[in-house]
Protein backbone atom coordinates (compact mmCIF):
# COMPACT_ATOMS: atom_id res chain seq x y z
CA UNK A 1 0.00 0.00 0.00
CA UNK A 2 2.90 2.32 0.80
CA UNK A 3 4.33 1.68 -2.67
CA UNK A 4 1.02 2.60 -4.26
CA UNK A 5 0.93 5.83 -2.30
CA UNK A 6 4.52 6.76 -3.18
CA UNK A 7 4.04 5.97 -6.86
CA UNK A 8 0.82 7.97 -6.98
CA UNK A 9 2.57 10.90 -5.31
CA UNK A 10 5.39 10.63 -7.83
CA UNK A 11 2.89 10.84 -10.70
CA UNK A 12 1.27 13.86 -9.09
CA UNK A 13 4.68 15.47 -8.64
CA UNK A 14 5.43 14.83 -12.32
CA UNK A 15 2.39 16.77 -13.58
CA UNK A 16 2.39 19.44 -10.87
CA UNK A 17 4.84 21.62 -12.79
CA UNK A 18 2.60 21.82 -15.85
CA UNK A 19 -0.66 22.08 -13.91
CA UNK A 20 -1.21 25.76 -14.73
CA UNK A 21 -0.77 25.13 -18.47
CA UNK A 22 -3.05 22.10 -18.34
CA UNK A 23 -5.80 24.02 -16.54
CA UNK A 24 -5.61 26.92 -19.01
CA UNK A 25 -5.54 24.59 -22.02
CA UNK A 26 -8.20 22.10 -20.95
CA UNK A 27 -10.56 24.26 -18.90
CA UNK A 28 -10.47 27.32 -21.08
CA UNK A 29 -8.84 27.17 -24.51
CA UNK A 30 -9.92 23.76 -25.78
CA UNK A 31 -13.58 24.05 -24.65
CA UNK A 32 -13.74 27.50 -26.23
CA UNK A 33 -12.16 26.40 -29.51
CA UNK A 34 -14.12 23.16 -29.80
CA UNK A 35 -17.32 24.88 -28.72
CA UNK A 36 -17.05 27.72 -31.18
CA UNK A 37 -15.57 25.66 -34.04
CA UNK A 38 -17.42 22.36 -33.88
CA UNK A 39 -20.44 23.42 -31.86
CA UNK A 40 -21.25 26.65 -33.61
CA UNK A 41 -19.43 27.54 -36.84
CA UNK A 42 -19.28 24.17 -38.60
CA UNK A 43 -22.93 23.22 -37.88
CA UNK A 44 -24.01 26.72 -38.87
CA UNK A 45 -22.51 26.11 -42.31
CA UNK A 46 -23.85 22.56 -42.60
CA UNK A 47 -27.40 22.98 -41.28
CA UNK A 48 -28.07 26.70 -40.71
CA UNK A 49 -29.35 27.81 -37.29
CA UNK A 50 -30.30 24.51 -35.63
CA UNK A 51 -29.04 24.17 -32.04
CA UNK A 52 -30.24 20.58 -31.60
CA UNK A 53 -28.42 19.32 -34.69
CA UNK A 54 -25.36 21.39 -33.80
CA UNK A 55 -25.29 19.80 -30.34
CA UNK A 56 -25.78 16.34 -31.84
CA UNK A 57 -22.77 16.92 -34.09
CA UNK A 58 -20.59 18.55 -31.49
CA UNK A 59 -20.89 16.39 -28.34
CA UNK A 60 -19.10 13.48 -30.04
CA UNK A 61 -16.00 15.67 -30.17
CA UNK A 62 -15.44 14.96 -26.50
CA UNK A 63 -14.11 11.61 -27.72
CA UNK A 64 -11.24 13.39 -29.48
CA UNK A 65 -10.27 15.20 -26.30
CA UNK A 66 -10.53 12.01 -24.22
CA UNK A 67 -8.30 10.13 -26.60
CA UNK A 68 -5.75 12.98 -26.80
CA UNK A 69 -5.37 13.01 -23.00
CA UNK A 70 -5.24 9.20 -22.79
CA UNK A 71 -2.71 9.06 -25.63
CA UNK A 72 -0.50 11.63 -23.85
CA UNK A 73 -0.59 9.56 -20.65
CA UNK A 74 0.30 6.37 -22.53
CA UNK A 75 3.09 8.11 -24.46
CA UNK A 76 4.56 9.31 -21.21
CA UNK A 77 4.66 5.72 -19.94
CA UNK A 78 6.26 4.71 -23.24
CA UNK A 79 8.88 7.47 -22.96
CA UNK A 80 9.74 6.35 -19.42
CA UNK A 81 9.96 2.74 -20.57
CA UNK A 82 12.10 3.32 -23.65
CA UNK A 83 14.13 6.33 -22.54
CA UNK A 84 15.50 6.51 -19.02
CA UNK A 85 14.03 3.11 -18.00
CA UNK A 86 12.12 4.74 -15.12
CA UNK A 87 9.32 2.20 -15.46
CA UNK A 88 11.72 -0.70 -15.13
CA UNK A 89 13.21 0.91 -12.03
CA UNK A 90 9.78 1.31 -10.44
CA UNK A 91 8.99 -2.34 -11.20
CA UNK A 92 12.24 -3.41 -9.52
CA UNK A 93 11.54 -1.50 -6.31
CA UNK A 94 7.86 -2.52 -6.08
CA UNK A 95 6.12 -5.01 -8.39
CA UNK A 96 4.84 -5.00 -11.93
CA UNK A 97 1.24 -5.31 -10.78
CA UNK A 98 1.60 -2.31 -8.43
CA UNK A 99 3.20 -0.13 -11.11
CA UNK A 100 0.63 -1.12 -13.72
CA UNK A 101 -2.32 -0.48 -11.42
CA UNK A 102 -0.94 2.86 -10.24
CA UNK A 103 -0.15 4.10 -13.76
CA UNK A 104 -3.53 3.00 -15.10
CA UNK A 105 -5.44 4.41 -12.16
CA UNK A 106 -3.61 7.71 -12.29
CA UNK A 107 -4.11 8.01 -16.08
CA UNK A 108 -7.86 7.36 -15.75
CA UNK A 109 -8.24 9.85 -12.88
CA UNK A 110 -6.14 12.43 -14.74
CA UNK A 111 -8.27 11.99 -17.85
CA UNK A 112 -11.50 12.32 -15.82
CA UNK A 113 -10.22 15.42 -14.00
CA UNK A 114 -9.32 17.16 -17.26
CA UNK A 115 -12.42 16.16 -19.18
CA UNK A 116 -15.21 16.37 -16.61
CA UNK A 117 -15.73 20.15 -16.93
CA UNK A 118 -15.49 20.11 -20.75
CA UNK A 119 -19.20 20.10 -21.61
CA UNK A 120 -20.29 22.44 -18.77
CA UNK A 121 -17.65 24.98 -19.87
CA UNK A 122 -18.79 24.71 -23.48
CA UNK A 123 -22.34 25.34 -22.23
CA UNK A 124 -21.13 28.59 -20.64
CA UNK A 125 -19.55 29.70 -23.93
CA UNK A 126 -22.38 28.66 -26.24
CA UNK A 127 -25.35 29.43 -23.98
CA UNK A 128 -28.68 28.41 -25.46
CA UNK A 129 -26.99 27.31 -28.70
CA UNK A 130 -25.80 24.24 -26.79
CA UNK A 131 -29.07 22.31 -26.55
CA UNK A 132 -29.37 20.95 -23.00
CA UNK A 133 -33.15 20.91 -22.49
CA UNK A 134 -33.23 17.12 -21.98
CA UNK A 135 -29.70 16.70 -20.62
CA UNK A 136 -29.07 14.34 -17.74
CA UNK A 137 -25.88 15.73 -16.18
CA UNK A 138 -25.25 12.68 -13.92
CA UNK A 139 -25.33 10.53 -17.04
CA UNK A 140 -22.90 12.94 -18.76
CA UNK A 141 -20.53 12.49 -15.78
CA UNK A 142 -20.85 8.69 -16.03
CA UNK A 143 -20.27 8.73 -19.79
CA UNK A 144 -17.17 10.93 -19.43
CA UNK A 145 -15.76 8.63 -16.73
CA UNK A 146 -16.43 5.51 -18.80
CA UNK A 147 -15.00 7.20 -21.90
CA UNK A 148 -11.83 7.97 -19.93
CA UNK A 149 -11.61 4.33 -18.83
CA UNK A 150 -11.90 3.03 -22.38
CA UNK A 151 -9.55 5.61 -23.90
CA UNK A 152 -6.82 4.98 -21.35
CA UNK A 153 -7.08 1.20 -21.66
CA UNK A 154 -6.88 1.39 -25.47
CA UNK A 155 -3.96 3.84 -25.39
CA UNK A 156 -2.12 1.50 -23.00
CA UNK A 157 -2.59 -1.43 -25.39
CA UNK A 158 -1.18 0.61 -28.28
CA UNK A 159 1.76 1.92 -26.28
CA UNK A 160 2.56 -1.64 -25.19
CA UNK A 161 2.90 -2.71 -28.80
CA UNK A 162 5.44 -0.09 -29.89
CA UNK A 163 9.10 0.05 -29.07
CA UNK A 164 10.04 3.72 -29.45
CA UNK A 165 8.62 7.23 -29.52
CA UNK A 166 9.03 7.71 -33.27
CA UNK A 167 6.22 5.21 -33.91
CA UNK A 168 3.78 7.11 -31.71
CA UNK A 169 2.62 9.47 -34.48
CA UNK A 170 1.92 6.60 -36.88
CA UNK A 171 -0.07 4.92 -34.13
CA UNK A 172 -2.22 8.03 -33.83
CA UNK A 173 -3.00 8.32 -37.52
CA UNK A 174 -3.45 4.65 -38.33
CA UNK A 175 -4.92 3.11 -35.19
CA UNK A 176 -6.68 5.93 -33.39
CA UNK A 177 -7.97 8.40 -35.96
CA UNK A 178 -10.06 5.90 -38.01
CA UNK A 179 -11.56 4.48 -34.81
CA UNK A 180 -12.63 7.96 -33.76
CA UNK A 181 -14.14 8.86 -37.13
CA UNK A 182 -16.04 5.58 -37.17
CA UNK A 183 -16.67 5.96 -33.46
CA UNK A 184 -19.21 8.72 -33.78
CA UNK A 185 -16.78 11.54 -33.09
CA UNK A 186 -18.34 13.66 -35.81
CA UNK A 187 -21.39 11.79 -37.03
CA UNK A 188 -23.70 9.57 -34.90
CA UNK A 189 -24.30 5.90 -35.62
CA UNK A 190 -27.78 6.36 -37.09
CA UNK A 191 -26.42 8.77 -39.74
CA UNK A 192 -23.60 6.37 -40.66
CA UNK A 193 -26.22 3.60 -41.00
CA UNK A 194 -28.43 5.81 -43.10
CA UNK A 195 -25.60 6.80 -45.45
CA UNK A 196 -23.67 3.52 -45.72
CA UNK A 197 -25.38 0.54 -44.01
CA UNK A 198 -22.25 -1.61 -44.27
CA UNK A 199 -20.15 1.06 -42.55
CA UNK A 200 -22.86 1.31 -39.90
CA UNK A 201 -22.72 -2.43 -39.25
CA UNK A 202 -18.90 -2.29 -38.97
CA UNK A 203 -19.09 0.77 -36.71
CA UNK A 204 -21.24 -1.19 -34.24
CA UNK A 205 -18.14 -3.29 -33.43
CA UNK A 206 -16.18 -0.17 -32.53
CA UNK A 207 -16.26 0.25 -28.73
CA UNK A 208 -15.68 4.02 -29.02
CA UNK A 209 -19.03 4.29 -30.77
CA UNK A 210 -20.70 3.45 -27.45
CA UNK A 211 -18.91 6.31 -25.69
CA UNK A 212 -20.33 8.84 -28.16
CA UNK A 213 -23.73 7.13 -28.20
CA UNK A 214 -23.87 7.35 -24.41
CA UNK A 215 -22.80 11.01 -24.40
CA UNK A 216 -25.36 11.89 -27.09
CA UNK A 217 -28.05 9.99 -25.26
CA UNK A 218 -27.12 11.79 -22.00
CA UNK A 219 -27.09 15.25 -23.58
CA UNK A 220 -29.99 15.00 -26.03
CA UNK A 221 -32.11 12.36 -24.30
CA UNK A 222 -33.35 10.89 -27.59
CA UNK A 223 -34.30 7.24 -28.01
CA UNK A 224 -32.48 6.96 -31.38
CA UNK A 225 -29.19 6.30 -29.60
CA UNK A 226 -28.07 3.01 -28.03
CA UNK A 227 -29.34 2.79 -24.43
CA UNK A 228 -26.88 4.03 -21.77
CA UNK A 229 -27.03 0.67 -19.95
CA UNK A 230 -25.98 -1.27 -23.05
CA UNK A 231 -23.25 1.31 -23.71
CA UNK A 232 -21.95 1.05 -20.14
CA UNK A 233 -21.77 -2.75 -20.23
CA UNK A 234 -19.91 -2.75 -23.56
CA UNK A 235 -17.48 0.01 -22.49
CA UNK A 236 -16.65 -1.62 -19.14
CA UNK A 237 -16.28 -5.07 -20.72
CA UNK A 238 -13.99 -3.80 -23.49
CA UNK A 239 -11.94 -1.73 -21.05
CA UNK A 240 -11.30 -4.74 -18.81
CA UNK A 241 -10.23 -6.72 -21.85
CA UNK A 242 -7.88 -3.92 -22.99
CA UNK A 243 -6.37 -3.55 -19.52
CA UNK A 244 -5.71 -7.29 -19.35
CA UNK A 245 -4.15 -7.26 -22.79
CA UNK A 246 -1.94 -4.26 -22.03
CA UNK A 247 -0.90 -5.87 -18.71
CA UNK A 248 0.20 -8.98 -20.54
CA UNK A 249 1.95 -7.12 -23.38
CA UNK A 250 3.73 -4.62 -21.16
CA UNK A 251 4.90 -7.33 -18.79
CA UNK A 252 6.34 -9.24 -21.70
CA UNK A 253 7.92 -6.09 -23.16
CA UNK A 254 9.84 -5.13 -20.03
CA UNK A 255 10.49 -8.76 -19.15
CA UNK A 256 9.15 -8.35 -15.63
CA UNK A 257 9.41 -11.30 -13.24
CA UNK B 1 30.07 29.94 -49.38
CA UNK B 2 30.09 28.31 -52.81
CA UNK B 3 27.07 27.06 -54.71
CA UNK B 4 28.23 23.51 -54.07
CA UNK B 5 28.17 24.07 -50.32
CA UNK B 6 24.77 25.70 -50.44
CA UNK B 7 23.33 22.94 -52.57
CA UNK B 8 24.29 20.41 -49.89
CA UNK B 9 21.67 21.93 -47.56
CA UNK B 10 18.99 21.51 -50.22
CA UNK B 11 20.13 18.01 -51.18
CA UNK B 12 19.85 16.99 -47.55
CA UNK B 13 16.24 18.20 -47.51
CA UNK B 14 15.49 16.21 -50.66
CA UNK B 15 17.02 13.15 -49.00
CA UNK B 16 14.83 13.64 -45.90
CA UNK B 17 11.80 14.11 -48.15
CA UNK B 18 12.49 10.86 -50.02
CA UNK B 19 12.94 8.95 -46.80
CA UNK B 20 9.71 10.11 -45.19
CA UNK B 21 7.37 10.77 -48.04
CA UNK B 22 5.71 7.37 -48.45
CA UNK B 23 4.87 7.10 -44.75
CA UNK B 24 3.48 10.63 -44.67
CA UNK B 25 1.46 9.99 -47.84
CA UNK B 26 -0.15 6.87 -46.34
CA UNK B 27 -0.99 8.81 -43.16
CA UNK B 28 -2.38 11.69 -45.24
CA UNK B 29 -4.57 9.33 -47.25
CA UNK B 30 -5.95 7.72 -44.09
CA UNK B 31 -6.94 11.07 -42.60
CA UNK B 32 -8.32 12.46 -45.86
CA UNK B 33 -10.41 9.34 -46.47
CA UNK B 34 -12.21 9.97 -43.19
CA UNK B 35 -12.92 13.59 -44.15
CA UNK B 36 -14.13 12.51 -47.59
CA UNK B 37 -16.49 9.84 -46.26
CA UNK B 38 -17.97 12.36 -43.86
CA UNK B 39 -18.45 15.01 -46.51
CA UNK B 40 -19.72 12.73 -49.25
CA UNK B 41 -21.99 10.40 -47.26
CA UNK B 42 -22.37 10.98 -43.53
CA UNK B 43 -23.00 14.72 -43.29
CA UNK B 44 -25.50 14.77 -46.20
CA UNK B 45 -27.33 11.95 -44.37
CA UNK B 46 -27.72 14.38 -41.48
CA UNK B 47 -29.10 17.08 -43.72
CA UNK B 48 -26.08 18.97 -45.07
CA UNK B 49 -26.57 20.39 -48.55
CA UNK B 50 -24.25 18.43 -50.92
CA UNK B 51 -23.24 21.69 -52.64
CA UNK B 52 -20.98 22.36 -49.62
CA UNK B 53 -18.91 19.25 -50.22
CA UNK B 54 -16.25 20.73 -52.51
CA UNK B 55 -15.72 24.07 -50.73
CA UNK B 56 -15.53 22.34 -47.36
CA UNK B 57 -13.16 19.72 -48.69
CA UNK B 58 -10.86 22.48 -49.99
CA UNK B 59 -10.83 23.87 -46.46
CA UNK B 60 -10.40 20.46 -44.82
CA UNK B 61 -7.25 19.83 -46.82
CA UNK B 62 -5.54 22.45 -44.65
CA UNK B 63 -5.69 20.04 -41.72
CA UNK B 64 -3.07 18.02 -43.62
CA UNK B 65 -0.82 21.09 -43.79
CA UNK B 66 -1.29 21.71 -40.08
CA UNK B 67 -0.52 18.12 -39.10
CA UNK B 68 2.38 17.40 -41.46
CA UNK B 69 4.19 20.68 -40.79
CA UNK B 70 3.57 20.36 -37.03
CA UNK B 71 5.16 16.90 -37.04
CA UNK B 72 8.17 18.20 -38.98
CA UNK B 73 8.44 21.07 -36.50
CA UNK B 74 8.80 18.57 -33.62
CA UNK B 75 12.02 17.33 -35.20
CA UNK B 76 13.41 20.85 -35.58
CA UNK B 77 12.68 21.97 -32.03
CA UNK B 78 14.03 18.74 -30.56
CA UNK B 79 17.09 18.99 -32.76
CA UNK B 80 17.94 22.49 -31.52
CA UNK B 81 17.93 21.33 -27.89
CA UNK B 82 19.28 17.86 -28.59
CA UNK B 83 21.73 17.18 -31.39
CA UNK B 84 22.36 20.91 -32.09
CA UNK B 85 22.37 20.26 -35.83
CA UNK B 86 20.84 23.63 -36.72
CA UNK B 87 23.51 25.39 -34.62
CA UNK B 88 26.15 23.47 -36.53
CA UNK B 89 24.64 24.41 -39.89
CA UNK B 90 24.35 28.07 -38.92
CA UNK B 91 27.93 28.13 -37.68
CA UNK B 92 29.34 27.07 -41.04
CA UNK B 93 31.40 29.80 -42.77
CA UNK B 94 29.40 32.16 -44.97
CA UNK B 95 25.66 32.66 -44.81
CA UNK B 96 24.28 30.31 -42.19
CA UNK B 97 20.80 31.47 -43.13
CA UNK B 98 21.00 29.22 -46.20
CA UNK B 99 20.27 26.38 -43.80
CA UNK B 100 16.97 28.07 -43.01
CA UNK B 101 16.17 28.59 -46.71
CA UNK B 102 16.78 24.87 -47.15
CA UNK B 103 14.45 24.02 -44.27
CA UNK B 104 11.73 26.19 -45.81
CA UNK B 105 12.34 24.42 -49.11
CA UNK B 106 12.10 21.02 -47.40
CA UNK B 107 8.85 21.87 -45.60
CA UNK B 108 7.34 23.28 -48.80
CA UNK B 109 8.40 20.35 -50.96
CA UNK B 110 6.94 17.94 -48.46
CA UNK B 111 3.60 19.72 -48.28
CA UNK B 112 3.15 20.34 -52.00
CA UNK B 113 3.97 16.70 -52.75
CA UNK B 114 1.49 15.61 -50.09
CA UNK B 115 -1.37 18.04 -50.61
CA UNK B 116 -1.48 18.27 -54.42
CA UNK B 117 -2.16 14.55 -55.17
CA UNK B 118 -4.46 14.09 -52.17
CA UNK B 119 -6.41 17.19 -53.17
CA UNK B 120 -6.80 15.81 -56.69
CA UNK B 121 -7.84 12.40 -55.38
CA UNK B 122 -10.44 13.98 -53.13
CA UNK B 123 -11.90 16.16 -55.87
CA UNK B 124 -12.21 13.11 -58.13
CA UNK B 125 -13.88 11.14 -55.34
CA UNK B 126 -16.38 13.89 -54.61
CA UNK B 127 -17.31 14.99 -58.10
CA UNK B 128 -15.73 12.59 -60.60
CA UNK B 129 -14.16 14.12 -63.70
CA UNK B 130 -15.95 17.43 -64.06
CA UNK B 131 -15.00 20.97 -64.94
CA UNK B 132 -14.60 23.76 -62.43
CA UNK B 133 -15.07 27.45 -63.14
CA UNK B 134 -11.59 28.23 -61.80
CA UNK B 135 -8.28 26.91 -63.07
CA UNK B 136 -6.20 23.94 -61.93
CA UNK B 137 -3.05 25.97 -62.49
CA UNK B 138 -4.40 28.67 -60.17
CA UNK B 139 -5.21 25.99 -57.61
CA UNK B 140 -1.69 24.61 -57.82
CA UNK B 141 -0.27 28.11 -57.35
CA UNK B 142 -2.41 28.52 -54.22
CA UNK B 143 -1.29 25.09 -52.92
CA UNK B 144 2.31 26.27 -53.37
CA UNK B 145 1.67 29.57 -51.60
CA UNK B 146 -0.21 27.86 -48.77
CA UNK B 147 2.64 25.36 -48.38
CA UNK B 148 5.21 28.16 -48.18
CA UNK B 149 3.07 29.93 -45.61
CA UNK B 150 2.81 26.81 -43.44
CA UNK B 151 6.54 26.15 -43.85
CA UNK B 152 7.34 29.60 -42.47
CA UNK B 153 4.70 29.39 -39.75
CA UNK B 154 5.74 26.06 -38.29
CA UNK B 155 9.45 26.66 -38.77
CA UNK B 156 9.16 29.93 -36.86
CA UNK B 157 7.21 28.22 -34.07
CA UNK B 158 9.59 25.28 -33.88
CA UNK B 159 12.59 27.60 -33.63
CA UNK B 160 10.91 29.92 -31.14
CA UNK B 161 9.51 27.28 -28.75
CA UNK B 162 11.47 24.78 -26.70
CA UNK B 163 10.31 21.15 -27.15
CA UNK B 164 8.08 21.01 -24.06
CA UNK B 165 6.36 24.29 -24.89
CA UNK B 166 6.03 23.24 -28.54
CA UNK B 167 4.39 19.93 -27.66
CA UNK B 168 2.15 21.24 -24.87
CA UNK B 169 1.13 24.70 -25.99
CA UNK B 170 1.57 25.27 -29.72
CA UNK B 171 -1.61 23.38 -30.67
CA UNK B 172 -4.01 24.85 -28.12
CA UNK B 173 -2.65 28.39 -28.09
CA UNK B 174 -1.51 29.11 -31.64
CA UNK B 175 -2.51 26.47 -34.17
CA UNK B 176 -5.90 25.75 -32.57
CA UNK B 177 -7.18 29.34 -32.88
CA UNK B 178 -5.72 29.65 -36.39
CA UNK B 179 -7.45 26.39 -37.33
CA UNK B 180 -10.85 27.24 -35.83
CA UNK B 181 -10.90 30.81 -37.15
CA UNK B 182 -9.30 29.77 -40.44
CA UNK B 183 -12.39 28.71 -42.36
CA UNK B 184 -11.42 25.05 -42.45
CA UNK B 185 -14.93 23.83 -41.60
CA UNK B 186 -16.92 26.76 -43.00
CA UNK B 187 -16.79 29.44 -45.66
CA UNK B 188 -16.30 33.01 -44.57
CA UNK B 189 -19.17 34.60 -46.50
CA UNK B 190 -21.64 32.05 -45.13
CA UNK B 191 -20.59 32.94 -41.57
CA UNK B 192 -20.57 36.67 -42.46
CA UNK B 193 -24.24 36.37 -43.46
CA UNK B 194 -25.22 34.72 -40.17
CA UNK B 195 -22.87 36.38 -37.66
CA UNK B 196 -21.25 39.49 -39.22
CA UNK B 197 -19.42 40.53 -36.05
CA UNK B 198 -17.62 37.20 -35.60
CA UNK B 199 -16.80 37.06 -39.29
CA UNK B 200 -14.93 40.39 -39.11
CA UNK B 201 -12.85 39.02 -36.25
CA UNK B 202 -11.92 35.95 -38.33
CA UNK B 203 -10.29 38.18 -40.94
CA UNK B 204 -7.33 38.41 -38.54
CA UNK B 205 -6.45 34.75 -39.12
CA UNK B 206 -4.07 34.29 -42.07
CA UNK B 207 -5.22 30.68 -42.40
CA UNK B 208 -8.61 32.03 -43.51
CA UNK B 209 -6.92 33.41 -46.63
CA UNK B 210 -5.42 29.97 -47.28
CA UNK B 211 -8.78 28.20 -47.23
CA UNK B 212 -10.64 30.96 -49.05
CA UNK B 213 -7.80 31.26 -51.60
CA UNK B 214 -8.00 27.55 -52.42
CA UNK B 215 -11.77 27.84 -52.84
CA UNK B 216 -11.50 31.02 -54.87
CA UNK B 217 -8.89 29.50 -57.19
CA UNK B 218 -10.97 26.45 -58.10
CA UNK B 219 -14.56 27.62 -57.67
CA UNK B 220 -16.13 30.99 -58.46
CA UNK B 221 -14.67 34.07 -56.87
CA UNK B 222 -17.96 35.65 -55.85
CA UNK B 223 -18.74 33.29 -52.97
CA UNK B 224 -15.31 33.58 -51.39
CA UNK B 225 -12.83 36.25 -50.40
CA UNK B 226 -11.27 37.43 -53.67
CA UNK B 227 -8.12 35.67 -54.84
CA UNK B 228 -5.89 38.80 -55.13
CA UNK B 229 -6.74 39.73 -51.53
CA UNK B 230 -5.87 36.20 -50.35
CA UNK B 231 -2.57 36.20 -52.26
CA UNK B 232 -1.61 39.66 -50.96
CA UNK B 233 -2.36 38.78 -47.34
CA UNK B 234 -0.49 35.49 -47.60
CA UNK B 235 2.58 37.13 -49.15
CA UNK B 236 2.56 39.78 -46.39
CA UNK B 237 2.15 37.08 -43.74
CA UNK B 238 5.09 35.17 -45.17
CA UNK B 239 7.24 38.31 -45.05
CA UNK B 240 6.29 38.95 -41.42
CA UNK B 241 6.97 35.31 -40.54
CA UNK B 242 10.37 35.49 -42.25
CA UNK B 243 11.28 38.45 -40.05
CA UNK B 244 9.97 36.68 -36.93
CA UNK B 245 11.85 33.51 -37.85
CA UNK B 246 15.17 35.35 -37.99
CA UNK B 247 14.39 36.96 -34.62
CA UNK B 248 13.47 33.55 -33.19
CA UNK B 249 16.76 32.11 -34.44
CA UNK B 250 18.74 34.86 -32.71
CA UNK B 251 16.71 34.37 -29.54
CA UNK B 252 16.97 30.57 -29.42
CA UNK B 253 20.51 29.80 -30.60
CA UNK B 254 22.14 33.21 -30.23
CA UNK B 255 22.83 33.32 -33.95
CA UNK B 256 24.86 36.24 -35.31
CA UNK B 257 24.26 36.96 -38.99
CA UNK B 258 27.22 37.38 -41.32
CA UNK B 259 29.91 35.99 -39.01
Amino acid sequence: MQHVQILLLREWHRIRGSLKDLVVNFYLIWPFLFGIGSGYLAPLTYFGVNPKKATMLFVGMILLQLVIVAHDCAMHILAERTGANVLQYHVTVSSFMTVFVVRSLFSVLFCIALMMPFLPIVKIFLGSYFYTVHTSWPLVVAATALGSLLSVSYALVLSSFISDMTQSLNIWVRFIEPLMWFGGMWVPLFAIYKALPLAGRIARYNPFMYVTEMIRSAVLGDAIYTSPLTCSVIIVGTSIMFFMLSYYLLKKKIDAV
Amino acid sequence: MSFKHISVFFLREIHVFKKRFLKTMIDGLVVTSMHLLSLKYFLPAMGMNPEWQTPLYLGNILSLCFVSSYIRGIDITRDIDGSNFLQYQCALPGKGLYALYAYVFGFTLHMVALVAPILGFGLLFLNGVCSYPGSLLGLFFMVLLVSIFFAFLLLTLSIFCRPDAYLDNVWPRILGPLFVFGGVFYTWKRIALLTPFLAKFFLLSPVLYCSEGLRGALLTDADYISLPVCITVLVLSIMILWYLMKRALKHRIDYVEGV
